[in-house]
């Protein structure tokens, strides 16, 4: 930075103002003072004439007369003038007539003049003597001009006094407005250059009461408030997390924060005047030759370069600088964190979804592999229950045999149901179906069970209910089952009500309205809210273990599925009332009076020839299974265990019916059923396909083959026989009702405990109980009769080790006191 | 005396020397004491000494003109004359004489008789009567043109 020297200084602009005042003030006197002495010559001269005009005048008479003495006279009064210096008069002919004064000059000629003045300083003035017409004479004056030559002098000192005087004037005063102004205005202007240099602390030490002070006060104020805005302005750039670069004209950069250095690695103002391809080449706006085409740009990823040359990859925003629109400021966040966020993500997700693919896989071969040895379970149970010759007390083992096979493919199907609505592959199968029979299968279920424990059970029907509706037969089943099922298994006194009506909605909507209460234990508020969630159990619904915790939720799927939602009203220890309603379409006339009884097929009705079916299964079990069955009904059958086997028997004995597994080997059902629809006659044989798969995926593959029907395995003797007399319009023979009444009947007293223990609502499984050791259950009575607390705490510590849930379970009684419960767990242990 | 006051002088002497080449000096004479010794005197120089330019005669005596009051038909044909200027022009001369030099018109006497008496009384005396009325106590002055 150049020190800055005024080429005109204000002292020289003072010191030259001052000259030219000087030179005009001497020169204007000068004029002045030699104009004073050119009048004051003048004036003397003319009245040198005029004396000797008034003094020649007087001499006229004089020299008429000849009068010198009065001559004489006459010229000695002109000595009263200073300045006189001689006179004389002459006559006519020039002859002296008088004189004054000590000098004779040259002789008058007669003429008028002023004289030249001589040697001494004396002027002469002559002037002839007329009067009347007649010339008389000559006067001649000497008037001295020493006296207006002492006045010049005089003059001139004056004037020459003023001048000298006028210059030490003007340079005192230029000295002290020099001192008082240009001297404080150059150190103004020293420290203002040093601040502009950076030297921010620079002192402004002027101080003077005039403007040149009140200048330097605000140059101070104005310093203090440009450190204050920079400092403003380094203190964002430093607290700044993100970097911050901008960058001038020609891609070179002119700041950059401290985040930019630390994200870099490098040493401070190591980057100033760098160019920006070093740090980076990827925003297009930083490129010298783009200036003009755009104003700014944000989200941009790039990558930094750091100082060894590593990629750091950033997401930067980048602006024109408002005034400086020739500067861009460039912001970049590190994005080094994200990215890798983003890996871990993306690798989580995959791996989700991988896990997703493999639960959906196992879901699926467990479906089938659970199904198809349930299949055998079921089926030959069934078949054995037939067997005359089988005992009561075998019947009644066969009996348990049959019920927990039919709970566990519940559980299984609930578990299936469940993934299925998760997966969004559940859909709805309307169908007409009698409400009343519903409501009586529903009743006969749990009657038994409900009044094993002094409930009541009641099924109210609505006088106008309508009979016959069009709706999801299935899942409205399973949702009440589960309503009811839960309604039992939680109320220990009272009465349980099924309600049943079909109010018609306002839009002329028939609705089916269900309603279940019952005087149980009731549910906490804030645990309703999550009931409906899918493994959501009530506390009293996890003390009661059992269940999967699906039910509520798979229930509440289902009736949303059907345009309805359940809703639950509840009270602890008074109860709940579970609600819902669903749209339905009315299927012919009249209203419930009569009930359909359940009633075993024992054989056709028609003395005809029965109809042949063929049954076709790879699996042995199921084959011998539904031969058996259909053989003791009276139909001739016949068994293949491939597709192709199947079409051969087809086709050289003709059965009606065709009984076809689809999942077989060599050849599968599905393409056995194509064979067969496309050979002559092939269309007049109904083929009901056999499928263990739930998918419904699955199932519309099966139907897209050409089968008449499907049935799931496994296959329900009930199921199967009403299919088959549906599609070949058969006839049954019934036993009687009270065999069937038994069948149903013998349910609730053979289940087993832990399905609707007889006592405890908290009672954990026996079994679980019995494994306790006999000692250890010896102490824990010991203790509970001697009210030891501490002990049985310990003891129940001991009772986890091998079984959590039981010890969970009497840990919580323990805490309520509750030894009566506790004895009685006990006491099933011991026994 | 003035410049101006000098150009109407010598105009009234050229116009008096015309009126005397015309006219004879019948009417009046100028007198002076028996022993002045001047015989005759130019009309500018008599004027001098009426006009009191010059205070003495050349030997010495005192100058001392008298003039007839201006009741007297006689003065203004001196005046016009001699001194060569009209009455009105005389009287404004003295009153500027008077400011200017401090000196004061000739005595004024009544008539003749009177101006005989004041030059015969005095060496210096200068006067004018009409010419009937001269006699031996005054001195005849010719005036010439």
């Amino acid at each position: 930075m150049i020190h800055l020297r005024p080429l005109h200084s204000i002292r020289t602009k003072f010191l030259l103002v001052g000259l030219a005042a000087v030179l005009l003030s001497g020169s204007v006197s000068f004029f002045l003072a030699a104009e004073q002495r050119r009048q004051m010559e003048q004036q003397a001269r003319s009245s040198a004439v005029n004396m000797a005009k008034q003094t020649g005048f007087a001499m006229a008479p004089l020299i008429a007369f000849d009068s010198r003495d009065e001559m004489k006279k006459a010229l000695e009064l002109l000595r009263t003038n200073p300045d006189f210096a001689w006179a004389r008069v002459s006559g006519e002919t020039g002859e002296l007539l008088a004189s004054v004064g000590d000098t004779a000059p040259a002789r008058c000629d007669g003429n008028s003049g002023l004289g030249l003045v001589d040697s001494s300083g004396i002027l002469l003035v002559s002037t002839p003597i007329v009067d009347g017409g007649k010339r008389w004479g000559c006067l001649q004056l000497g008037i001295s001009e020493a006296r207006g030559r002492r006045d010049a002098r005089r003059l001139w000192t004056i004037t020459i006094v003023a001048a000298l005087v006028t210059i030490l004037v003007t340079l005192i005063c230029g000295a002290y407005l020099a001192r008082s102004i240009a001297y404080p205005v150059a150190r103004l202007a020293d420290a203002v250059s040093r601040v502009e240099r950076g030297e921010w602390d620079t002192p402004i030490d002027v101080r003077s009461g005039d403007e040149i002070g009140l200048l330097a006060r605000s140059f101070r104020s104005m310093i203090q408030e440009l450190r204050r805005s920079k400092s403003y302005v380094d203190d964002i750039l430093h607290s700044m997390a993100d970097s911050l670069i901008v960058v001038d004209r020609e891609g070179k950069i002119r700041t950059a924060n401290p985040a930019t250095y630390s994200l870099l690695g490098y040493a401070e103002t190591d980057l100033l005047g760098e160019p920006i391809e070093r740090i980076t080449s990827g925003i297009e706006l930083l490129d010298a030759g783009k200036w003009r085409e755009e104003e700014s740009a944000s989200g941009i990823e790039v990558e930094y370069a750091d100082r060894d040359g590593r990629k750091i990859p950033v997401l930067a925003s980048v602006a024109r600088m408002g005034d400086h629109s020739d500067t861009v400021i460039c912001m970049a966040q590190d994005l080094r964190e994200r990215k890798r966020a983003e890996r871990e993500l993306l690798l989580a997700k995959e791996a989700a979804e991988s896990a997703n693919r493999a639960k959906s896989v196992f879901l699926a071969s467990m479906s089938h592999e659970i199904r198809t040895p349930m299949n055998a379970i079921l089926g030959y149970s069934q078949l054995m229950l037939r067997d005359a010759s089988i005992g009561p007390d075998a019947k009644n083992n066969l009996n348990i045999i049959n019920r927990s096979g039919v709970h566990l493919l519940a559980l299984i199907n609930d578990i299936l149901d469940m993934s299925k609505i998760e997966a969004g592959q559940v859909g709805l199968k309307p169908a007409r179906f009698d409400v009343l029979d519903l409501v009586k299968d529903l009743e006969v279920m749990f009657r038994l069970r409900a009044e094993a424990r002094s409930v009541k059970l009641e099924a109210l029907i609505s006088p106008d209910c309508q009979r016959h509706i069009e709706a999801d037969e299935g899942k409205l089943r399973q949702v009440l089952v589960n309503l009811l099922g839960n309604a039992v298994k939680f109320t220990e006194r009272g009465s349980i009500k099924l309600r049943i009506s079909t109010p018609r909605h306002e839009t002329g909507q028939l609705r089916l309205s269900v309603q279940v209460d019952d005087t149980g234990l009731g549910i906490a508020a804030e645990e309703q809210a999550g009931l409906f969630r899918p493994f959501a159990q009530s506390q009293s619904g996890r003390n009661l273990q059992g269940g999967t915790g699906l039910g509520l939720a798979i229930s509440q799927q289902f009736v949303r599925l059907m345009g309805g939602e359940i809703k639950l009203a509840s009270e602890v220890g008074k109860g709940s009332t579970f609600h819902f309603e669903v749209p339905v379409q009315p299927a012919g006339e009249g209203i419930a009076s009569d009930y359909r009884e359940t009633r075993r097929v024992t054989g056709l009705q028609s003395t005809d020839q029965a109809p042949r079916v063929l049954v076709v299964d790879d699996e042995p079990n199921n084959r011998g299974w539904l031969t058996s069955l259909l053989k003791i009904i009276g139909f001739p059958v016949r068994e293949a265990e491939d597709g192709a086997a199947a079409i051969r028997l087809w086709q050289e004995w003709k059965p009606d019916l065709i009984l076809m597994d689809v999942r077989m080997p060599i050849m599968d059902g599905i393409e056995a059923t194509r064979t067969i629809r496309q050979r002559q006659g092939g269309a007049e044989t109904v083929i009901i396909a056999l499928t263990a798969s739930a998918m419904y995926e699955d199932r519309r593959v099966v139907m897209q083959s050409g089968v008449n029907d499907f049935l799931s395995k496994p296959c329900q003797e009930e199921e199967l026989l009403q299919k088959m007399k549906a599609h070949l319009n058969l006839s049954y023979l019934y036993d009687d009702v009270d065999a069937s009444r038994n069948d149903s009947g013998a349910a609730p007293r053979t289940v087993p405990k832990s399905v609707a223990g007889p006592k405890s609502v908290s009672d954990p499984k026996p079994m679980s109980i019995k494994e306790l050791p006999p000692e250890l259950v010896g102490d824990l009575q010991l203790a509970i009769r001697n009210g030891e607390k501490d002990l049985l705490d310990r003891l129940i510590e001991r009772v986890g080790e091998r079984n959590v849930a039981v010890s969970q379970t009497m840990k919580d009684l323990a805490d309520r006191y509750d030894y009566d419960a506790l004895t009685h767990i006990l006491a099933g242990a011991a026994s | 005396m003035t410049r101006r006051q000098h150009i109407r002088l010598a105009a009234g002497f050229l116009w008096a020397a015309r009126q005397s080449l015309g006219k004879p000096n019948e009417d009046f004479v100028v007198i002076v004491h028996l022993s002045n010794r001047f015989d005759a005197l130019s009309s500018s120089k008599v004027s001098y000494l009426f006009l009191r330019k010059v205070s003495r005669w050349p030997w010495g005596a005192e100058v001392a003109p008298a003039d007839l009051s201006g009741t007297e038909p006689i003065r203004k044909r001196f005046v016009e004359q001699v001194l060569r200027m009209s009455q009105e022009q005389l009287a404004e001369l003295w009153i500027d004489q008077r400011a200017t030099r401090g000196v004061s018109p000739p005595v004024e006497v009544r008539d003749a008789a009177a101006a005989k008496l004041w030059v015969a009384k005095r060496p210096g005396g200068i006067a004018y009567i009409p010419s009937s009325a001269l006699d031996s106590t005054v001195k005849a002055i010719r005036v010439d043109a």
